[in-house]
């Protein structure tokens, strides 16, 4: 039994982490009528999902009545190159309108159509339009809504607390350890049941659209208690971040404005995503220019304009396109909506990248072509997870939102990590919930454990006359940007792992400098352990998966490889302290699921 | 491009007053006033302690004060603000500060947020699909919708500087949003609700706020727009704010019988005639005005010409209002 020597709080479930997911699950896990707390790292609604800007992806067919949640669920396990999960796939298809319709009984509206429903975008990979949306503030939307519903349904949140080590009793979960951001005392959460809901690892790579709290901290809090990770190696770079100025590099341009029409062109003015048409989508492909703009207006017969290609393949395409000197003046390619639609219109539509490359580039996108380039976007690997329950590996411990693995495969289609939130954001707090209720007696953490992560969390104060960790964090964005980039290769991957072996004996001499209270310095310093572990558990998946597939490529090894690749997930688990790494076949898909992939050829 | 940033530490721990800190950064000229202090917090000083987030506009996290205005700092660029190589970065006002730029918002903003229950509770059965919304509901609703809650348009109210009591443009910006939102089943009572004292009408129509939301949601016309609201429903006070029906009232009958309004019986008949201690707060006012001639004598009050004129335009609103 634990002495309380820190300020504890005791509940049923907590849930660690205020994005999408992370609300979700505290609203449906409080609804289960059990104890929870919300506990988040920054304030609440500053999480990532504010930052989603094109929509919410789901067959609610209201544009297309051809839309259903079978072409929904194939949609996403094509362009997840069918790494995905089957089963999650299919949940996601099947729950996302409902869950979109939920939102709106909770106050969010979404722009409309003329008759007044709710209105659907294009976006890439998606073979109707299907992304429910607020002009490109959808994820403002959704937050503000679900925080707002949260707050009104009277749940604890836990603000500026930042949850640094999970506890155990025996083989399950019992609770969590931590620190308050703004006095730096340590804070014990007991809880029967846990839900991570943490977001991904962006920070780890030099150019991404990540934010400061993207650190792989639930990753790493699972992956510590024992819980099983797949597909690390698979990144997804979105092939369009802004470029210029260097300050605001990586900061995203939504996939929305080449939904609402806009082209990626070179610096010859060439389409030049017409040369990238993989045989995989040839089929459902415009080939001419013509028929690529005749789409958006009719999609029965027409197809799909390569540039709504998934994120994969445009990535990889703009990266060769400047690799081949056909770059714009900085560095990317041309994205154009300002020739092809009026100057109203995506001030209406996109609102945001209108105001946002007025302020940070000096362009007026109504006006001009904006320059874009690949940056980090997401992670489609994280946290293994039980496709209907969310549960984790371990006993009590639950996974949803970008820190769980599955859903997405090898590449996540655009529009489908909100509805991810909010389908898989419900099922885990249901489920722990349930967990909770079911499980006897009070959860009850180990004293002398906690006692040995609070001195593990000061040791950095201790240091004298070691770097500042920042110069840490920055030589792990270049090395991951550099080697464990879009394009991957054996040599770089092990050059890769040396020098993330040698920033973990740097960082365990950074010198903190100040006091507990409010300090970013030492903040960093913990939230880099994270960092390092999942850039060495992507690495080693990459060193691993010898072959291309979604989110990563090799350049050695160019082309999939179905007949091994293709049936596997790599599966990391620390044996022992270290990451070991083994195979494990991908589950067995129905047959009358499978059906629908027979049908498309 | 070389600059000198003074920034604002304090540091409640060490016991010492808050001071400015000087720094020099060099950064191009592309560069944003948070590119600025992360270079100082990564470079020069990592115990810097200041909050932000989406390094574009879009979440609200780096609300300060720059160069004496209320900014977004990540949007705002260094070259756009400096002055005489200058740029001075503090705590937004009215706010405890925690340390150095980070505050506390909970009393400050959230609550206030709060107070004003901005969760709407749909109208009638459950529709079989989504609600039907009209496209010129949702351009009404569209109007409050960016809100980032930032906190700058309650950081530039000069009521809030004067009264934390008044609930502030921010919260009721929130406020607007579920008044309009056409699905909403609480009209009436969120109307009376904003209408409470510390609501709508503490509003001293400064349009301080319209100047300051960097979204450009205008939060002080959404404020009258929820009055005006208020008005047209004949909601003119809370459960607790009779004096906003005796001053619409007065201001009224004033206008009506002499055409203009009688500014010394409003202030009486607002606190109401009845209501000594109201009443006895006023007479430090009229003594201080008295001698610089701006006491006007309340009930001798002439007529204005053309007051016959308007109170027949008076009469006829009224008529048809009804």
């Amino acid at each position: 039994m634990a002495n309380d020597k820190y300020e504890t709080h005791e509940y049923d479930v907590i849930v660690i982490g205020a994005g999408g997911a992370g609300l979700r699950a505290a609203i449906e896990a409080s609804a289960a009528g059990v104890k929870t707390a919300l506990i988040c790292k920054s304030l609440l609604g500053k999480a990532h999902t504010v930052m989603a800007e094109g929509g919410i992806a789901a067959a609610l067919r209201n544009v297309y009545q051809e839309d259903n949640w079978k072409v929904h669920f194939r949609d996403t396990m094509r362009g997840g190159k069918m790494l995905n999960n089957w089963r999650m796939a299919q949940l996601h298809a099947q729950e996302a309108p409902d869950r979109v319709l939920e939102l709106e009984e909770w106050g969010a509206l979404f722009d409309r159509t003329k008759d007044g429903r709710i209105l659907q975008r294009d976006f890439g990979g998606h073979r109707y339009a299907r992304l429910a949306h607020v002009g490109d503030r959808t994820g403002l939307e959704m937050i503000r809504t679900l925080q707002q519903h949260a707050v009104h349904k009277g749940i604890d949140v836990y603000m500026e607390c930042n949850i640094q080590r999970l506890l155990k009793d025996g083989d399950r979960v019992c609770g969590a350890f931590g620190y308050w951001r703004e006095s730096g005392k340590f804070v014990t959460f007991k809880s029967k049941a846990i839900v991570l809901a943490t977001g991904g690892v962006g920070k780890a790579w030099k150019f991404t659209s990540n934010s400061w709290e993207y650190t792989g901290d639930g990753t790493t809090l699972a992956a510590d208690v024992g819980a099983d990770l797949i597909d690390m190696e698979m990144i997804q770079f979105h092939p369009t971040g802004m470029v210029w100025p260097n300050s605001v590099r990586g900061i995203l341009v939504t996939e929305g404005v080449r939904g609402d029409g806009g082209t990626l062109r070179n610096s010859e003015g060439e389409r030049f995503m017409f040369n990238y048409i993989t045989d995989y989508f040839r089929a459902e492909t415009a080939e001419t220019e013509e028929e690529a703009d005749a789409w958006y207006e009719d999609k029965t017969n027409n197809r799909r304009t390569p540039d709504l290609l998934p994120r994969d393949e445009v990535a990889r395409a703009i990266n060769a396109e400047v690799k081949a000197g056909r770059g714009s003046p900085h560095g990317g390619v041309l994205l154009d909506i300002a020739s092809r639609r009026s100057a109203e219109y995506i001030a209406r539509r996109l609102p945001s990248m209108h105001h946002q490359f007025k302020e940070l580039a000096d362009v007026d996108i109504t006006k001009e072509p904006m320059e874009v380039g690949p940056t980090c976007h997401y992670i489609m690997g994280g946290v293994r997870v039980e496709a209907d329950t969310a549960a984790t590996t371990v006993p009590g411990l639950y996974a949803a939102g970008e820190v769980a693995a599955g859903l997405h495969g090898a590449n996540r289609l655009g529009g489908n990590s909100l509805s991810d939130l909010l389908v898989f954001g419900r099922r885990a707090g249901l489920y722990a919930a349930q967990y909770a209720q079911n499980l006897e007696g009070h959860p009850s953490p180990d004293a002398d454990q906690i006692e040995q992560y609070a001195q593990e969390l000061l040791a950095p104060f201790n240091n004298d006359g070691g770097e500042n960790p920042y110069t840490v964090h920055m030589a792990l964005q270049d090395c991951m940007q550099n080697l464990v980039g879009i394009i991957r290769t054996e040599s770089e991957l092990k050059k890769a792992q040396t020098e993330i072996a040698s920033l973990k004996e740097r960082l365990a001499k950074v010198t903190v400098e100040g006091h507990r209270q409010y300090n970013p310095g030492w903040n960093l310093a913990l939230d880099l352990q994270s960092l390092l572990t999942t850039a060495e558990a992507t690495t080693m998946g990459a060193l691993e998966r010898k072959e291309s597939r979604g989110g990563h490529t090799r350049e050695d090894h160019p082309g999939p490889d179905p007949d091994k690749y293709g049936k596997i997930n790599l599966v990391l688990r620390r044996k022992d302290g270290e990451l070991s790494l083994s195979e494990e076949p991908l589950p067995e898909m129905p047959d009358d699921l499978k059906e629908l992939f027979e049908e498309s050829k | 491009m070389e600059t000198t940033f003074k920034v604002y530490r304090f540091d409640p721990e060490n016991g010492s007053k808050p001071d400015f800190a000087t720094y020099q950064v060099d950064l191009p000229d592309s560069a944003t006033v948070m590119d600025g202090l992360r270079q100082i917090r990564d470079e020069q000083d990592p115990s810097l302690a200041f909050r932000a987030s989406c390094e574009r506009g879009s979440c609200g996290d780096c609300a300060l004060r720059i160069n004496k205005k209320g900014r977004l700092g990540c949007t705002l660029k260094i070259a756009k603000t400096v002055k005489n190589g200058v740029v001075t970065v503090e705590p937004i006002r009215n706010i405890p500060v925690l340390k150095d730029l980070v505050y506390d918002l909970e009393s400050f903003l959230w609550k206030k947020i709060k107070s004003v229950q901005p969760w709407i509770t749909p109208r009638g059965p459950e529709p079989d699909g989504e609600y039907v919304v009209a496209e010129e509901q949702l351009a009404e609703v569209r109007k409050a919708m960016s809100c980032i809650m930032c906190g700058l348009c309650d950081e530039g109210c000069a009521v809030i500087k004067i009264d934390k009591d008044f609930v502030g443009p921010a919260a009721l910006t929130k406020a607007y949003r579920a008044v309009f939102d056409p699905r909403d089943g609480q009209h009436d009572e969120r109307l009376t609700l904003v209408s409470e004292p510390g609501g709508v009408w503490d509003c001293t129509h400064c349009f301080e706020a319209n100047g300051h939301c960097p979204l450009g949601l205008e939060p002080t016309d959404r404020l009258f727009e929820v009055r005006d609201e208020a008005i047209r429903q004949g909601i003119r006070s809370g459960t607790q704010n009779p004096k906003v029906q005796r001053h619409y009232d007065s201001f009224l009958n004033s206008v009506k019988r002499s055409g203009w309004l009688d500014e010394g019986r409003l202030a009486i008949e607002s606190e109401g005639l009845t209501n000594v201690a109201g009443l006895a707060k006023l007479l430090p006012t009229v003594i201080r005005a008295i001698p610089k001639g701006k006491a006007p004598m309340p009930y001798f009050h002439p007529k204005r010409p053309g007051a016959q004129a308007i109170r027949r335009i008076i009469d006829k609103a009224q008529r048809s209002e009804v």
